[in-house]
């Protein structure tokens, strides 16, 4: 609950900081002002994914059900993000590079591992109680499968721009760079605010269900 | 290692008396060759079609061949053989690497003849593209097949996974196979290198983790 409020104060405020308070960008103009949106959905994604595959190893390792749907809730929100990375990067794209999409390694890769958990919930949808290691050895596949893609796009060429923030000196003014991390810290929040819904629900109903088993 | 040639053993010897993956396989590499002929493909680009057709069709001999496996449980008789499950995956991974190979040679051979594929004078290189690739795809997709093995639905439910994870795969394979067509052959080091690489981890974690995969 607590997330979820803080989240809900969070992401309004990165809204109007992104669109009214950070400066215009020399180059690119006010379409560039799409970053404050894609890059935080991006990370959040990548952040929800590598929870998924820790939780995954933790239940193959350990057995509790609670590593279990942790990973599953948290692919869940971690593919919604990714859309959102899909849906914004291809408006940015139009706008700047004058192109909707290109089949640049970072976008290929987001692209394929969109299809991955897109597959991995539809297993998970499908496979039935006893499917817990099943969909935990897939979602370990799918995550290790996230360099190679990124490899194999990389044999042809990239247009994509170079990661700008997590490096030693941030290619960014300290006035957007500032706005970029709040925003990504709101997007982290909402993650974890709907990564708590979703993990109660899902708790609640092994509950039910336990309780039924044994009525 | 006894376990790996008895499995392969079976699974031909299966495949030889039913006839059933090889001729559904190679049909619908064929179909999906003929209808991207049909359609204008030709030249060098046309091994895009061969490797996606050859990817397609190992999805469904893939789901058939652990299909054979739990059509009447016997799957819990391998689960309970007293030996390694990484031998048990990898004798299946040989086995289905073999039927998957037999397709890839139709299919290079159907290109060739229908779609234009300049292969005159490569087709030993191109053959160690073919083996390769196709070993990865294979790798992955065992170890896939046995996952999805006691789900309903797997039949839609492996080319869901399949495709998607055995991207990297496809994208080097076919990227190797056009520069070696190309004139001059370019070369194709960091495509092999992720082929091998690919292959390693999928039949590493298929070893390693086949014992998860067939659990109840």
């Amino acid at each position: 609950m607590v997330w979820l409020v803080l989240s809900a104060l969070a992401l309004p405020i990165g809204i109007v900081l992104a669109l009214v308070v950070a400066p215009v960008e020399a180059f690119q103009g006010e379409p560039y002002r799409i970053l404050y949106i894609h890059v935080p959905s991006v990370v959040t994604a990548y952040v929800a994914f590598t929870v998924t595959f820790v939780a995954s190893v933790l239940y193959l390792w350990r057995r509790g059900l609670g590593y279990d749907r942790l990973a599953a809730t948290s692919a869940e929100v971690g593919e919604v993000f990714l859309t959102l990375v899909l849906l914004t990067g291809p408006i940015w794209g139009k706008a700047v590079w004058g192109a909707w999409w290109t089949w640049d390694a970072r976008l290929t890769t987001a692209l394929i591992l969109w299809f991955i958990f897109a597959g991995y919930l539809m297993l998970r949808a499908w496979i039935g109680p006893h499917g817990a290691a099943a969909s935990a050895v897939v979602a370990i596949v799918g995550f290790l499968d996230i360099p190679l893609i990124h490899w194999s796009a990389v044999l042809l060429r990239t247009l994509h721009p170079r990661p700008a923030v997590f490096r030693p000196d941030p290619a960014m003014p300290g006035s957007m760079l500032a706005i970029l991390l709040f925003n990504m810290a709101a997007f982290v929040l909402t993650y974890l605010a709907l990564l708590g819904v979703r993990l109660r629900q899902e708790t609640r109903r092994a509950e039910l269900q336990a309780r039924e088993e044994t009525a | 290692m006894r376990t790996l040639l008895v499995l392969l053993r079976k699974d031909l010897l299966v495949e030889r008396r039913s006839r059933d993956l090889v001729p559904a396989m190679a049909l619908l590499a064929l179909l999906m060759l003929a209808l991207s002929g049909s359609a204008g493909v030709r030249g060098a680009t046309s091994s895009v079609v061969v490797w996606i057709a050859v990817v397609v069709s190992a999805a469904l001999g893939l789901t058939r061949s652990f299909g054979l496996e739990t059509d009447q449980e016997q799957i819990h008789g391998l689960r309970m053989a007293p030996v390694d499950p990484g031998w048990i995956f990898l004798g299946k991974a040989a086995a289905n690497f073999l039927l998957v190979a037999a397709v890839e040679a139709l299919a290079l051979g159907a290109a060739i003849v229908l779609l234009d594929l300049p292969a005159s004078g490569k087709l030993a290189p191109l053959a160690g593209v073919l083996a390769l690739g196709g070993a990865a795809i294979v790798s992955l997709g065992t170890l896939l097949g046995a996952l999805l093995a006691v789900t309903r639905l797997r039949e839609a439910l492996l080319p869901l996974l399949l495709l998607p994870l055995s991207a990297p795969a496809v994208m080097a394979a076919s990227g190797a196979t056009i520069k070696l067509l190309g004139v001059p052959a370019q070369p194709v080091t960091g495509e092999i290198v992720l082929l091998a690489a690919f292959l390693a981890l999928y039949t590493g974690l298929g070893t390693l983790l086949f014992q998860y995969a067939v659990e109840e």
